[in-house]
């Protein structure tokens, strides 16, 4: 039997930020706030890397051969049916990576503490290499 | 073919990669505050009393916390806030029976804060209590002669107010050390 060792979990200086919400010792409540967290959370990932890129909405569905009106449901916080699909083909658009990835409530804590829009941005792939290289870079 | 399409996309756009980015708007995180009723925080009390599930508890917290960075300008749909009058703004979120739920106040930019004064909900496009308007606006009054007095932390979202009484209690500790040693 495989068996994962979890080391320097306790050395984690992240994990001091669970002090700061009480709320969570509840199970119920946690896995609300993480839910909560996925379904505004990806609406306003959209709405600012879509905002960031001068893209109108518009635009984007044009990109992802769909329609405005779905593109405003899916930057709407109450909406919450983001399909993995239909995110991987945000993604595309917007020229950035899509992680879909498990994290301790701990990293979800310090996340939540990230949300302003320069956190939120996430960079298209030819301005990383215009930042690494120093110089433009064209399809 | 995505690249291409973007390209397409913004055939009229500037072609310098950099540009294409908007700069974000940089603001400090806005402090919470909520107007006392009898020296207790009214919001709280209500929101106690209201024995909300779990799941409208989290959805609550989250929209406060998604607008906390967001300038005031920002505080509008689709975003969870809207202004809605002369220094009054609506916090939008939901329960678990998709009841539009609202609480109204102001922002006190002298504590860098937003004062949460009035609850309600919304239904066909109408929000209750009828009289939202003036209630915010008397509340904001009140809270604006005197903010201290009329208000309170809304839970641990002050970072002004919960700062101060985490170095009292620090200092109150290192003055205990102090004298048992």
């Amino acid at each position: 039997m495989m068996t994962i060792e979890v080391k320097d979990y306790n050395k984690s200086p992240i994990r001091n930020i669970l002090e700061s919400k009480p709320k969570w010792i509840k199970q119920g409540y946690r896995e609300a706030y993480m839910e909560a967290a996925i379904e505004q959370g990806v609406a306003w990932q959209i709405r600012i890397n879509r905002n960031a890129r001068r893209m109108t909405q518009t635009q984007l569905a044009r990109l992802i051969k769909t329609k405005q009106s779905a593109i405003s449901r899916m930057e709407d916080p109450t909406y919450g049916a983001h399909s993995l699909d239909t995110l991987i083909e945000v993604a595309k658009a917007f020229d950035c990576a899509l992680s879909v990835k498990f994290v301790s409530y701990s990293q979800l804590a310090y996340d939540s503490e990230k949300l302003a829009e320069s956190d939120i941005f996430a960079a298209p792939f030819k301005l990383e290499l215009e930042e690494l290289h120093g110089k433009e870079v064209h399809a | 073919m995505a690249n291409k399409n973007v390209a397409a996309t913004f055939k009229k756009a500037p072609k310098n990669n950099r540009q294409l980015i908007a700069k974000p708007i940089e603001h400090s995180p806005w402090n919470f505050h909520e107007i006392t009723d009898r020296g207790l925080g009214a919001i709280s009390s209500w929101i106690e009393s209201a024995n909300w599930s779990e799941k409208t508890r989290a959805n609550f917290d989250r929209s406060i916390e998604q607008l906390r960075p967001l300038p005031k300008q920002l505080w509008s749909k689709p975003n969870p806030a809207s202004k809605i009058g002369d220094n009054t703004y609506v916090i939008r979120f939901k329960d678990v029976t998709a009841a539009q739920l609202r609480f109204f106040g102001h922002f006190f930019d002298g504590h860098n804060s937003f004062v949460i004064t009035t609850q309600g909900f919304e239904k066909d496009d109408v929000y209750y209590p009828k009289n939202y308007q003036a209630l915010a606006q008397s509340r904001r009054i009140d809270c604006d002669k005197n903010f201290s007095g009329k208000t309170i932390p809304f839970e641990t979202l002050c970072a002004i107010c919960c700062k101060s009484t985490k170095d009292d209690d620090d200092r109150s500790k290192r003055l205990q050390q102090i004298t048992d040693t």
